[in-house]
């Protein structure tokens, strides 16, 4: 097959997927499809990350979104891919719309932690999509919230961690431990329980940035 | 970097078990509004597919 054929049957099936009436299945085969665009790029592979990761986690529709952020190391080679495939480039450079639809991808990093776990998907259509692991996004998302203390980011860690199954919690204390955010872990863990069990409300925004500040202390300061 | 093939069937089947996992916690949140500034670009184009403002958060830079 030709570049050329091959790349108008990439943008028929990004037109089909885009028809694709669930969020998740939309988002990953559209993932799929221009991962297999850039096929060429031999062994590396996007990796979704951020908040479309946290949707796919938790399954949870508090947190649906359509940003799909991801990681890939040739930001070059995943622009020109984005392009053939008919997606136009803010003028900030980061950001990529598919014209008439609801598809938005950025890619915030080059680079994943050297130790991260990421999870191959293997689609309805055959093709793959890689998201980062449960257990590393919510990694990614407790450094993010000691460091900010953002309400919606905590929020988001606490979902995490009780949608945990066993296993993927002996995974992310060692993962934790090994990023420093083994205290805002363990004591988001216990927060999760205090208000699933009534014993106390979720917090306020101030209370949030001050739970943030003292884990990021507690941890650098031991 | 570790990678494991998992089925999108076998991720739509646990769905429902990570839902049931986090209902009590979301009912609590409440209605989710976004404290996190937004990038420009982004707010702008969820503004234009009709993402309610809560959600957008407030926007860097502005």
């Amino acid at each position: 097959m030709t570049e050329a054929l091959r790349i108008a049957s990439l943008r028929e099936a990004l037109s089909a997927a885009t028809a694709i009436e669930d969020l998740a299945t939309r988002s990953l085969e559209v993932v799929a499809i221009v991962d297999e665009a850039m096929s060429a790029d031999a062994g590396n592979h996007l990796v979704v990350v951020g908040g479309m990761a946290v949707y796919l986690w938790t399954a949870n529709e508090s947190f649906r979104t359509v940003d799909i952020d991801v990681v890939y190391p040739a930001p070059a080679a995943l622009g020109a891919a984005l392009a053939d495939l008919g997606f136009v480039r803010s003028q900030d450079g980061r950001h990529w719309e598919l014209p008439g639809t609801e598809i938005f991808i950025e890619s915030p990093a080059r680079e994943l932690d050297a130790g991260v776990a990421v999870k191959q998907v293997q689609m309805p259509s055959g093709r793959t999509a890689d998201v980062l692991s449960h257990v590393d996004v919510l990694v990614d998302r407790l450094d993010e919230f000691q460091a900010t203390g953002h309400q919606i980011v905590g929020q988001q860690c606490l979902v995490l961690i009780v949608a945990l199954d066993e296993a993927e919690r002996d995974a992310a204390a060692t993962r934790a431990t090994e990023r420093r955010v083994r205290l805002a872990l363990d004591g988001l863990s216990s927060l999760a329980k205090e208000i699933e069990h009534g014993n106390r409300g979720v917090p306020e925004s101030d209370e949030w940035h001050e739970l943030a500040s003292g884990f990021l202390r507690a941890e650098y300061h031991r | 970097m570790t990678r494991e093939t998992i089925s999108y069937a076998a991720l739509q089947r646990d769905a429902p078990v990570r839902r049931a996992r986090t209902a009590t916690l979301t009912a609590a949140f409440g209605e989710i509004t976004r404290d996190k500034p937004r990038d420009p670009v982004e707010a702008e184009f969820l503004r234009r597919i009709g993402t309610p403002e809560r959600l957008i958060g407030p926007v860097r830079g502005s």
